[in-house]
């Protein structure tokens, strides 16, 4: 199953990330701020903590199937 | 005596937030309402251009690049008797409002007066053929169980595409709510301290009665 997922995550398919991370990190922070300064500012933090849960939970599953 | 919610002013000049603004929310239900119907029109409404533009576009664009990835075929109402001929999914692409509406004309109307745009696929009931894709060119058809799994098989990002369009109506949730009650704010460190400790209460609710003050 993890081999499965790990082929998922080609960095061809990784691209499609990108304009949803964009989308959704200039949502979200809209919904928080007036402004455009302030906004871009938390999307462009938003986006990062995105990025690094991800990166947490990627090497969570590569963690398990090194044990498995 | 109007609805006070519909002269609602957002006014923050605190101090100890890093910004000043003043949102006129206008009627705040209608602009919830065009909200819904195209992203970013209710902040259009309600004059706030600049989100007007980044809703629109960020919402509408994840949408648009959705339908883009599932060749058109993964917004469609389906509400049969099997999990398959259900498409949940519907519920939330429908928060993007009027995008999404065709594909309840195409579910309702047998005729199907948008063509195959947004239509639902085919089921054959029990006793009727599978589904017929296409005749290949040694002479052969293609039986499918039925034209989604036809989609599933020869669109390769269907899910992709299925979960974009969800995203972008899920979304446009936080936008609607954004239109009808102006940006969430977050509370300044020291006073989000104060409130974990408990010790904030008569001054909170002071708080937030300044947050929402009727128009003088």
């Amino acid at each position: 199953m993890f081999e499965s997922m790990l082929i998922a995550m080609s960095p061809a398919n990784l691209w499609h990330l990108v304009p949803l991370l964009t989308a959704v990190s200039l949502v979200y922070a809209a919904t928080r701020h007036e402004l455009l300064v302030p906004i871009t500012a938390h999307a462009v933090r938003f986006a990062i903590w995105i990025v690094v849960f991800m990166a947490i939970v990627f090497g969570v599953i590569q963690l398990i199937e090194w044990f498995m | 005596m109007p609805d006070a919610a519909t002269t609602d002013r957002y006014d923050t000049d605190r101090n100890d937030v890093d910004e000043e603004f003043t949102v006129d929310l206008r009627d705040r239900t209608f602009a919830a309402v065009f909200a819904w119907l195209l992203p970013g029109a209710g902040h259009a409404y309600q004059r706030r251009w600049g989100k007007s533009v980044l809703f629109f576009t960020c919402i509408m664009g994840t949408f648009l690049f959705g339908m883009y990835l599932g060749s058109g075929k993964v917004v469609y109402a389906a509400w049969g008797k099997t999990s398959d001929e259900r498409r949940l999914p519907y519920l939330l692409q429908a928060g993007v409002g009027l995008p999404a509406m065709p594909a309840l004309v195409q579910a309702n109307f047998a005729s199907r007066p948008f063509g195959s745009f947004m239509a639902p696929p085919r089921f054959p009931g029990p006793n009727e053929p599978p589904f017929v894709a296409r005749e290949l060119p040694d002479g052969s058809v293609e039986h499918y169980k039925d034209e989604l799994a036809y989609w599933n098989l020869v669109i390769d990002d269907f899910e992709l595409g299925t979960v974009y369009t969800m995203i972008a109506g899920l979304l446009n949730v936080l936008a609607i709510y954004d239109a009808w009650a102006g940006p969430v704010m977050a509370l300044p460190d020291d006073r989000r301290k104060r409130k974990k400790d408990g010790d904030e209460s008569d001054d909170d609710a002071g708080d937030k009665s300044s947050k929402k003050t009727p128009a003088p």
